[in-house]
């Protein structure tokens, strides 16, 4: 049978904050773009998701259990003057971050980190409220998720063929 | 191998009881601490009212190590029958506490009364019935190996000592001496730590307003001392002396508390345990320094930051067990020595105990690498900003703040001008009082003239004062700087705002700094000298003197101007 392997919309050039999850494994992160420009490293550079999940879990990045991606359009962070857009995606980031510190439950059974949460940019003030952004930010995120979780339960994911495994970086 | 497989039996092992108390006794109390354990005991009782005395030994004062005869804590809180006080002796002691109780292994009043003395006793008082004095003794328990506790009946007179201790319904005294024997920092160090302390530790029960807990402390030297109250401080100061801000660095101001976290942390736990939340509060003080004298802020705001006494000792994490402060300004391996303007409240209850490992003395816990990651994770944000309003009070000391020579002014309002040699001579000669009537007159034209009545620049709040240096452009060209004699308030300088030594080294000194006081400082002193030799040289021509010193001048202001030119990034290098 089939199944949904997932939507994607988005304006290219606008900012968002999106989260990968596989198996116990979660990392944040911001992008200036519609997201999958930026996801494709994730599956690619030994310095995104993949990368880093090699390096402390070889077989979970090896395993055949799905990634799930979620993008989250913040047009708050758009509205600040261009070259402070950037920095106003790593404020949100950075408070992404400090959610999940602050209760992670709420994305389990994801419980280990894999990005680095950003400094936080505190000398800047933003014509939106960071922490509330980052909460709400949260929420989608683990909402998605977990219904996520519910639909694919029972779903099948195959092993790769033998040679040709699903996930792996290029390099290794 | 399987336990069930094997045969077992069972045996007792010995307890060497003397040896068992020595060592819980030494579990790491201080005395402060361990009378703390035995207040802990009142609140848990429900006490409305505690008091610590401190008995001195006979010719012992406050500064001697050693020197408590008896420590004695009375309580007005349930009170205990004799059976209840025996059960109160017993090692691991009524296990059964209510929910948030401030007791957990039932060892406190032991481990933290041994650590005082070697006897402890009990009198206590439950529905109006007076108990039996009971008495745990060390001594005792040691000679016969055994743990054992004497009671005896109160005599009339000592019946009546307790009754007064205990006025009400109900009650209880602990008292505890043999203290000689035990090697104790002096009276005055526990006593000062405590009354430092306790209005923190104990705020919330202090300040409830539905039951709050007075607490007294005294020292009775063959005394009856009167007790000195403890007063409750919440270190975060939620409730003034101004409200919390939110942080923005557009608007900081420089005095307010900033609350930068106040959120429940869910420690996530392995094995998908988890624990009810535990609440942080994060907020960031302005620097101390703004509380100090030379601070640029007005003198109501620095008396506000000088409240909040911000220090290294006052930094860091304050965890609260049940509401009470277990821990004081831990680092928790997280904040750096640098960090002291932040303050983390953690708000733990019995239920994370286990989770934080919580030690009998209810002072110590650790927390494991994993949890201590996460919390560093949460803090990153709000130890940045309070590093971002240490930086920015650190500028502001170090900026002009429009003021200039009021803190010289501040400084020299009690230093004498007098010309010393004409300290011993009488009544001034009439040339020297036409001088200075002259010398008046030109400071008054200065001010009409140049408009340098410096009255505005020097006003301080509520207090105006003659403002001793000025500065300002109408200083005449080459001239650093030109003194003047005011008829009432004696001499005052205008310094050259254009000459280039201002321009380039003093006017990017704070208005505060030594360094701007020390300069100012140097050339009032001169202006000193140049006004009383023109006033009191009166054997010497004035217009020869006024030539010599106009000379001085303007050697003097072309050698600061070439130094300046010379050496113009100094203060950048």
């Amino acid at each position: 049978m089939i199944s949904l392997a997932g939507i994607v919309w988005g304006s290219p050039r606008t900012s968002h904050l999106y989260a990968i999850f596989k198996g116990r494994y979660v990392y944040f992160g911001e992008t200036g773009h519609v997201p999958p420009v930026r996801w494709k490293s994730h599956l690619t550079s030994e310095n995104d998701f993949l990368g880093k999940l090699y390096d402390v879990d070889i077989v979970e990045a090896k395993s055949p259990s799905p990634i799930f991606f979620v993008g989250i359009y913040i047009p708050c962070a758009d509205s600040e003057p261009e070259p402070r857009q950037k920095i106003a995606r790593r404020a949100i980031e950075a408070e992404l971050h400090k959610r999940f510190a602050l209760d992670p439950t709420q994305v389990a059974p994801a419980a280990a980190l894999l990005s680095n949460p950003p400094p936080s940019p505190v000398r800047h003030s933003f014509s939106f409220n960071k922490s509330e952004v980052a909460d709400s930010v949260y929420k989608l995120i683990a909402q998605q998720y977990k219904s996520w979780l519910v639909r694919s339960d029972g779903i099948t994911f195959n092993q790769p063929v033998q040679g040709e495994p699903e996930f792996e970086l290029p390099t290794r | 191998m399987d336990d069930e497989t094997m045969t077992q039996t069972t045996q007792e092992i010995a307890i060497h009881a003397a040896r068992l108390c020595q060592a819980i006794a030494r579990i790491g109390y201080e005395p402060q601490t361990a009378l703390l354990d035995i207040v802990d005991n009142a609140v848990t009782a429900n006490a409305s009212a505690i008091f610590i005395s401190l008995y001195l030994a006979l010719g012992r004062t406050l500064k001697n190590r050693n020197s408590v005869a008896m420590y004695q804590v009375v309580d007005n809180g349930s009170g205990m029958t004799n059976d209840e006080i025996v059960d109160a002796f017993a090692f691991g002691a009524n296990g059964n506490y209510r929910p948030h109780s401030l007791s957990k292994y039932g060892m406190g009043l032991k481990s933290a009364g041994l650590s005082l003395g070697t006897r402890i006793h009990i009198v206590s008082k439950k529905n109006g019935v007076l108990s039996q004095r009971h008495t745990f003794d060390i001594d005792l328990v040691e000679k016969r190996n055994r743990f054992i506790i004497t009671s005896s009946e109160l005599t009339p007179e000592a019946s009546a000592q307790y009754t007064k201790l205990l006025p009400g319904e109900s009650g209880t005294v602990v008292e505890i001496d043999g203290c000689a024997k035990i090697n104790h920092q002096s009276p005055s160090t526990t006593v000062r730590k405590l009354e430092e302390e306790m209005g923190v530790i104990y705020a919330k029960f202090i300040s409830d307003s539905n039951s709050p807990v007075k607490i007294g402390i005294r020292v009775c030297a063959g005394d009856d001392a009167p007790f000195k109250g403890i007063a409750p401080l919440d270190i975060l100061f939620p409730n003034g002396p101004t409200a919390y801000k939110t942080w923005d660095p557009e608007t900081y101001d420089f005095v307010s508390p900033y609350l930068l976290l106040d959120e429940p942390w869910n420690p996530d736990l392995a094995d998908g345990k988890t624990t009810s939340p535990i609440r942080l509060t994060v907020v960031a003080f302005p620097q101390d320094a703004l509380g100090k004298m030379n601070s640029p802020l007005p003198p109501a705001d620095r008396e506000m930051v000088k409240r909040y006494e911000v220090s290294r000792k006052n930094a860091g994490f304050f965890i609260y067990r049940n509401e009470r402060l277990i821990r004081w300004g831990d680092s928790l391996g997280i904040l750096s020595k640098d960090e002291f303007n932040i303050r983390i409240r953690m708000d733990l209850t019995e239920e994370h105990d286990d989770v934080l490992h919580v030690d009998v003395t209810k002072q110590r816990f650790e927390i494991d690498d994993e949890l201590l990651g996460r919390l560093k994770r949460i803090l990153d944000d709000p130890r940045s900003t309070a590093k971002c309003i240490m930086k920015k009070c650190h500028e502001l000391l170090k900026m002009p703040s429009g003021r200039e020579g009021e803190k010289f002014t501040e400084l020299s309002a009690n230093v004498a001008e007098d010309d010393p040699e004409e300290m011993a001579r009488g009544t001034p000669p009439d040339e020297v009082l036409k001088r200075q009537q002259a010398q008046a007159k030109e400071s008054d034209e200065a001010k009409a003239e140049k408009g340098i009545s410096g009255e505005d620049s020097s006003a301080k709040l509520g207090e105006p004062a003659f403002a001793k240096i000025r500065y300002t452009d109408q200083v005449d060209y080459q001239r650093f700087w030109t003194p003047y004699r005011d008829a009432k308030e004696g001499v005052f300088v205008c310094v050259n705002t254009a000459h280039p030594f201002y321009t380039e080294f003093m006017k990017g000194l704070a208005d505060n700094a030594p360094e701007r006081v020390l300069l100012e400082t140097l050339i009032f002193a001169a202006a000193v000298a140049e006004i009383n030799t023109i006033g009191n040289l009166y054997h010497v021509e004035i217009g020869a003197i006024k030539a010599v010193f106009d000379r001085f001048h303007r050697n003097y202001g072309t050698y600061l101007a070439n130094f300046t030119s010379e050496n113009i990034n100094l203060l950048q290098e």
